[in-house]
């Protein structure tokens, strides 16, 4: 009975202390702001007591802040991060032979996780911080009040956007997302052997190295910015480097098992499929959040997102029926990779029929990379375990040309009102900008050869104090040697 | 003196000449500035909102807006050192393409201008 009357007690007390706050949070005002000092206040109070109390009010954002594309912003930086945990960790794991799905999937989570660190120590502002180099930003930490709180702003490539509505917080996370999921995509390759120490090393010295320069170049007002160059969504800064990296790396490292390489079926299909599902519509954050408003553009970017993707999953679905007699659902996720990541680099600046045109290129073009070039003498001495560089790396060179060719310059990225802001748009070769064509071959060719000699630097350095590959004896074990841990229960 | 020595000393005199006047030539008109010296004015239209602004051209100096350009008969370029943005004047189409650095690689704006005022406004 004490111990009853105790809690009734105990339980009175917070309803009571809870009770003056009910009417203010009622009202959306902050938890801590005093009904006294606020305009919410009721009109009937007292005269006096109005006088007595302090001037000014409790606002809940900064007058730059505008709560529509704060949400989505962060909603979209959300769906692009669903597409790395679970989207990608349980694609991988389902796509890979059974003992392989922990390995596979820790390596997308560790990847996700020190990334996050990375970024916000010291990668960030090599990536969108005051430029340090054409090809590169300060280094410095992104972790301050001031600086989390304070309005967005790139600061090399600020006079080519209108002023950004929402806080550094919000940046910083949205562009963390695109960060992590690329050395993720990256990791494709490397899968099924591969040595986790070797990986835990690897993510931050890539991210800190390669991706931020390509990074910088292109988004945070680097050089190729400067001349010109577009990429949407990440085409070329991430899926062209990914693709790059993920095959030099692949080659580097060496292959799986030979027994591995020959035999490898998925584990599970339908996980597979659930993490595609989860990578398509995440996509929908990953190009529609790139306009960094919720406006009209950013619309037409996530509807030519899906048209592209849906264009290239038949188109692929028909080539392997051509080929193969059968329509395989893994081929079709890769041509829905193949869709989105083509449509990547143009998703803003194209139209409806351009976004067609692509979907149909990303079915064919990195089809006939992965299923001629790839396994031709020469390529397939490459392990390329899920064959990133075909959908990914392909595709996203694919779609960055074909950017230079079919932006419509009447998608308008921004409206303009003054003088001399009549509309921001890309006008490709079909257009009669040829020279667009040349700016966005210009910059692939910096994305590879920074890539292709970057990582393979890295790596090479890395095997000298650890071993890149896991001993054979792992190999044959999988996850069970590796972590202590396996996917399916034996009983 | 020979023919031979002759000859070679005619032609190493032509040649020097040659190139002096060249340089005299292309040096005293600000470099590669076929344009003339007379500073002229290009007014350009924002074709959405109507808004015109103008740029002051001035051949002598090589400058456009008092930026360092390059002026050739087909173009003129500059960049705005203060806003950031790369500036490009095609004379035979008339469009002004302006591209900034974005958070998506390039930004492109595009004006129509016309000469207004020095010795490029009476033809065009």
């Amino acid at each position: 009975m004490n111990r009853a009357r105790a809690l009734m007690g105990i339980v009175l007390i917070v309803a009571l202390n809870f009770l003056p706050w009910v009417p203010a949070c009622a009202q959306n005002q902050p938890a801590a702001t005093p009904p006294a000092a606020t305009p919410a206040a009721p009109a009937a109070a007292p005269a006096a007591a109005a006088a007595a109390a302090p001037t000014g009010t409790w606002v809940a954002a900064p007058a730059w802040l505008n709560s529509g594309n704060n949400a989505w912003q962060l909603a979209a930086a959300t769906f692009v991060a669903l597409q790395s945990i679970p989207g990608l960790m349980i694609l991988y794991a389902g796509l890979v032979k059974k003992k392989w799905a922990i390995n596979s999937a820790f390596m997308v989570m560790y990847a996700f996780a020190s990334v996050m660190v990375v970024w916000v120590l010291w990668a960030y502002n090599m990536s969108f911080g005051p430029k340090w180099f054409p090809f590169l930003g300060q280094p410095g930490p992104a972790v301050s009040a001031g600086f989390e709180l304070s309005q967005a702003t790139v600061p090399e490539a600020a006079s080519g956007m209108p002023d950004l509505t929402f806080p550094m917080a919000t940046m910083t996370y949205f562009q963390f997302v695109f960060a992590a999921i690329t050395v993720i995509i990256l990791g494709g390759s490397v899968l099924g052997r591969m040595s986790f120490k070797a990986w835990v090393i690897f993510v931050p010295l890539w991210m800190t190295f390669i991706y931020t320069i390509g990074c910088f170049s292109i988004w945070g007002g680097g050089w190729l910015a400067a001349a010109g160059a577009v990429d949407f969504s990440g085409g070329y800064v991430i899926h062209l480097a990914a693709g790059v990296s993920g095959f030099v790396a692949a080659s580097v490292v060496g292959p799986r098992l030979q027994a591995d390489r020959e035999h490898f079926p998925p584990n599970n299909l339908l996980i597979a499929l659930a993490g595609a599902g989860i990578l398509w519509l995440g996509w929908n954050g990953f190009n529609g959040g790139d306009p960094y408003f919720a406006n009209a553009d950013a619309a037409g970017a996530v509807l030519n997102t899906n048209l592209c993707t849906a264009v290239a999953l038949m188109t692929w679905t028909a080539m392997d029926s051509m080929a193969y007699g059968k329509p395989s659902i893994v081929g079709a996720i890769n041509g829905m990779i193949a869709g989105l990541v083509g449509i990547t680099p143009a998703a803003g600046y194209v139209n409806g029929w351009g976004a067609i045109i692509i979907g149909l290129c990303a079915g064919i073009i990195p089809w006939f990379s992965m299923n001629k070039l790839q396994k031709t003498a020469l390529l397939s001495k490459v392990d390329d375990t899920l064959g990133v560089l075909s959908t990914h790396g392909v595709a996203g060179l694919m779609g960055g040309l074909l950017t230079g060719v079919l932006a419509d310059p009447n998608m308008l990225v921004y409206l303009g009102t003054g003088s001399n802001a009549p509309g921001a748009s890309t006008t490709g070769w079909a257009y009669g900008n040829f020279k667009q064509f040349l700016l966005q071959a210009e910059a692939a060719g910096f994305i590879i050869v920074l890539n292709a000699i970057g990582t393979y630097v890295i790596l090479k350095v890395m095997s000298l104090f650890v071993s890149l590959r896991m001993v054979d004896s792992t190999l044959q074990a999988g996850d069970n040697a590796v972590h202590g841990e396996e996917a399916y229960s034996p009983v | 003196m020979s023919t031979k020595k002759r000859l070679f000393l005619a032609l190493t005199v032509t040649a020097a000449l040659s190139a002096a006047a060249i340089v005299f030539a292309f040096g005293s008109a600000g470099g590669s500035d076929p344009v003339g010296v007379e500073s002229t004015t290009l007014r350009c239209t924002n074709p959405f909102s109507g808004a015109s602004w103008d740029v002051a051209i001035d051949p002598a100096r090589s400058t456009a807006d008092s930026f360092p350009a390059q002026i050739t008969d087909r173009s003129i370029r500059w960049r705005d050192a203060a806003r950031g943005g790369n500036y490009e004047f095609d004379r035979g189409s008339g469009e002004l393409t302006v591209v900034y650095a974005s958070s998506m690689g390039g930004t492109f704006l595009k004006d129509n201008c016309r000469f207004v005022r020095g010795p490029d406004a009476a033809s065009g």
